[in-house]
């Protein structure tokens, strides 16, 4: 997050975003006083909405992935092509497949 | 609510309630702001692009305050150097991001010639310029 706010800094354009289901999997209620760290990093939710939920559910049964991993795939479909996507993650080879033909950027945990 | 709080709820509102506000500007950058708004279409109107601008500046500025007490609080979560380089060079996609010894060695140059104001960016340029003299 330290490299985010750098680039921030310079006006380059960037965020960051975590899907909600990956908050769900990690027990992150962002009105826990706990997430209060989280929540000053300005990082959005993506929200699993209905038309995102069509696109995890098509990724959780053609990959057999978990529902955060789904979600994180139809993240990933969401931007633009013209977007350099990075993906934060403790599990890149389920990343790889789930953004499908989507080109991303993967930093292993 | 601290400043960093009442900050970052300021910036997350969605409401359009906008005010009026007189701020004194060189006359060549807002000349330079019109230009850029008529001829280069890079916001719909100077308003727009002065409003991002100062969105992005204090989306950082919050951040990094953020970063700075959460590091005073952790100090052994300060990244080095060498640490950002790594990370922004994965975020990048930059081949340098998997010669990890290359960017280590960048960082102890570029925070010996900078002490004061070295970052990740200018080890990648440092170790752009180590890797172009090794090939």
């Amino acid at each position: 997050m330290q490299v985010v706010a750098d680039r921030k800094r310079k006006a380059r354009r960037i965020l960051a975003v975590v899907p909600t289901a990956v908050r769900v999997e990690a027990n992150l209620d962002r009105a826990a006083p706990r997430a209060r760290f989280f929540n000053s990093l300005r990082i959005g939710d993506l929200p699993l909405d209905g038309p995102t939920a069509n696109i995890a559910a098509e990724l959780h049964r053609r990959h057999t992935v978990s529902v955060p991993d789904a979600h994180v795939g139809a993240a990933v479909a969401s931007f633009s092509v013209d977007d350099d996507i990075t993906v934060i993650t403790s599990d890149p080879q389920d990343m790889r497949r789930v953004a499908d033909d989507t080109k991303i950027t993967i930093i292993k945990l | 609510m601290d400043a960093i709080d009442q900050l970052n709820e300021l910036l997350d509102r969605g409401d359009d309630d906008t005010v009026g506000t007189s701020m004194r500007l060189p006359t060549a950058l807002r000349d330079a702001a019109a230009l850029a708004v008529q001829k280069l279409g890079v916001a719909s109107s100077v308003t727009a692009l002065t409003a991002d601008a100062l969105r992005s500046r204090l989306e950082a500025v919050a951040m990094q305050a953020a970063l700075d007490a959460h590091y005073a609080a952790h100090p052994d979560a300060r990244p080095s150097l060498a640490d950002l380089a790594i990370a922004a060079a994965q975020i990048d996609g930059s081949p340098l991001a998997k010669r990890t010894k290359l960017l280590r060695q960048a960082a102890n140059a570029v925070a010996k010639a900078h002490p004061d104001d070295a970052d990740a960016d200018m080890v990648l340029l440092w170790a752009e310029a180590l890797a172009s003299v090794e090939a």
